[in-house]
């Protein structure tokens, strides 16, 4: 994660600091109106992903014994052998939250895309609309 | 001799052990206009970036108008920088704003002013360089030209309250 913060601060054009340095504004505030704001978007896409990869990774979690959703519909399942049925309720469950997940992300995006076009255009695509597209 | 508003004196500056200017000495007067021409990696550059204070000179002096500024501690810099304008080789816009918002920064974040009056400042400059309906474009949807059209806006919103003066690098599309 700090490495992830440590690229976007540092792919930042030095261009940008000397600019804001020439115009005579003070360390702080080139960090804060400048630097901060374009590292934010290089780094909101690998913490989405560092996110919704975190997010399956609590299936291990079961290792120490936590109840997490994975265990929860395994037990469920072994209770009457309909696994299938528990893990499909799983995956729906995986799949809603991760959803959430990605469409934030996308807004996210969408908030420091610097294009005045880019605004209307790149609109974050829902699950749902790939499924309908295909017909 | 008019009088003067920025010069140099007697300027050395070296990037290790590279010596770029060996005693460079200049002035440039009131509503003068100085153009430095050499071939590339002669230093035009670096003169620049001396007189704008972004660079410490090794010896001598950097003179606005009768203050001695090459001598100031960095925290004390950065308030002096905002009178001698600059206008970049690749005009450096902040990629994070629109043009407006680009020109009004300097007014807002060094100036003090307060955002209603800067905006209006800053639309007076964009209509003046000719990009009035630009105001609301990003760095990236603008052309070269465009770009630096929006710079020199910056740069002479910032000044006219004060005296100062601008170092354009690079060619010069007007």
């Amino acid at each position: 994660m700090s490495e992830i913060i440590r690229a976007g601060l540092l792919s930042v054009d030095p261009g940008q600091e000397l600019a804001a340095r020439a115009l005579g504004m003070t360390r702080p505030r080139i960090l804060r109106r400048v630097i901060v704001p374009q590292a934010i978007r290089i780094v909101v896409p690998p913490t989405g992903n560092e996110f919704i990869t975190l997010l399956k990774l609590t299936s291990l979690a079961y290792v120490i014994s936590l109840h997490e959703l994975l265990t929860a519909s395994q037990v469920r399942g072994a209770a009457d052998f309909h696994y299938a049925e528990a893990y499909s309720a799983a995956v729906i469950y995986y799949l809603v939250i991760v959803s959430v997940l990605m469409v934030i992300q996308a807004q996210l995006e969408r908030g420091y895309t610097w294009s005045s076009v880019g605004r209307r255009r790149r609109r974050p695509v829902p699950v749902v609309s790939v499924a309908y597209d295909a017909r | 001799m008019s009088d003067v508003v920025l010069s140099a004196e007697d300027v050395h500056k070296s990037y290790d052990g590279l010596e770029v200017l060996r005693g460079v000495s200049m002035e440039v007067g009131r509503g003068e206009v100085k153009v430095i021409i050499g071939p590339s990696g002669s230093g035009k550059s670096t003169l620049l970036r001396c007189l704008a204070l972004l660079e410490p000179v090794d010896s001598g002096a950097v003179f606005l108008e009768s203050d001695r500024l090459s001598d100031l501690r960095e925290k004390q810099l950065a308030a002096h920088r905002s009178e001698v304008g600059m206008v970049f080789q690749r005009f450096n816009l902040f990629q994070n704003m629109t043009a407006l918002g680009n020109v009004m920064c300097g007014l807002v974040e060094v100036r003090g002013l307060k955002k209603r009056e800067a905006r209006e400042r800053a639309r007076e400059f964009l209509a003046r360089v000719g990009l009035a309906d630009k105001a609301d474009n990003y760095p990236e949807e603008l052309s070269g030209g465009q770009q630096q059209r929006v710079r020199r806006a910056d740069v002479c919103a910032g000044r006219g309250a004060r005296p100062g003066s601008v170092g354009c690098d690079g060619r010069d599309g007007t």
